[in-house]
């Protein structure tokens, strides 16, 4: 078989193939969307990643200027009113419990036994001295 | 559906697919496939059409586009191709309803450069030269594949039948 042969026969396949589809135009239209639809997604996609790539060192770095700045004064604030406030009130509750039992008992007692020994005991001499010197 | 594309590419298209689409199937030997390589080549040629300042030069170079994405192609499905044992019972589009000549059959035997190489000289008639720059590649390595690829086809063309064809194929 010769070059002229093969040529031939190479032609003579190439127009099995037929004629292309009349509506190539129109699949070419439609390929072009799909194509420009892709390349949009694949554009805001990366975009959004871009943009949280951005903002977590933006976001940590805010957040650890919050932290730095405002929560300090509140922390020194709240801290002393609290441990004041929290120290009396353990120290008011158990003292009138103490202070309550023993001096009604010791006064209690003693007073009508006191009472009674002083106004018995020292009028009688003082008065009986003094009335005995007049 | 919007207006996309100009009039001038609309005109390209509808006179030279017929024969940029028998290029496209002597490479792909589907005509499914050498469908899809058109639409391709056409595409990324209308993405460029504005640049073209010689609108007589687009048919060579929306045939440099299908030779190079079918290369592309080829060395893409040849690691995504799953050979199955069996065919399917019903075929997808026409082209098993295409009786393949028998160049065609021969053809498919060649690896896609030398076959490149045998339908641009042989088929389109272009120079050796012509089919380095198409190619993107040396006169000697045209001429080496040219040679080796026509030798081929003689050999496989010159067989009696088609069982020896594939045969000789798989060797």
């Amino acid at each position: 078989m010769n070059d002229q042969d093969l040529r031939t026969a190479l032609h003579r396949d190439a127009e099995l193939v037929g004629a292309p589809s009349p509506d190539l135009l129109d699949q070419l239209v439609q390929r072009r969307q799909h194509q420009r639809r892709q390349r949009a997604g694949i554009v805001s996609a990366v975009a959004a990643v871009v943009v949280i790539a951005a903002g977590i060192p933006v976001g940590s770095s805010l957040l650890a200027r919050s932290d730095g700045g405002p929560a300090g004064p509140t922390t020194v604030e709240v801290t002393p009113s609290v441990t004041p406030e929290v120290t009396p009130t353990p120290a008011v509750t158990p003292a009138p419990t103490p202070e309550a039992t023993p001096t009604p008992t010791p006064q209690a007692t003693p007073t009508p036994t006191s009472t009674a020994a002083s106004r018995t005991n020292p009028p009688s001499p003082y008065w009986a001295r003094t009335a005995s010197a007049r | 559906m919007g207006r996309e594309f100009d009039d001038e590419f609309a005109e390209f298209v509808t006179q030279s697919s017929p024969a940029l689409l028998r290029v496209a199937f002597l490479l792909t030997s589907d005509r499914g496939e050498a469908e899809d390589l058109l639409q391709t080549a056409l595409l990324n040629t209308s993405r460029h059409w504005g640049r073209l300042n010689d609108r007589a030069a687009a048919y060579a170079y929306v045939r440099r586009v299908l030779v190079t994405t079918h290369t592309s192609w080829r060395r893409r499905r040849r690691v995504h191709e799953v050979l199955l044992d069996q065919l399917p019972e019903h075929s997808v589009g026409e082209s098993t309803s295409i009786d393949v000549g028998r160049a065609l059959q021969a053809l498919e035997q060649l690896p896609p450069r030398m076959r490149a190489v045998v339908v641009l000289r042989c088929y389109e008639g272009l120079t050796e030269a012509e089919t380095a720059d198409v190619l993107g590649c040396s006169l000697g390595s045209v001429k080496s594949q040219a040679s080796r690829g026509l030798a081929r086809l003689r050999d496989l063309l010159d067989q009696p039948s088609a069982t020896s064809l594939a045969t000789e194929g798989a060797r």
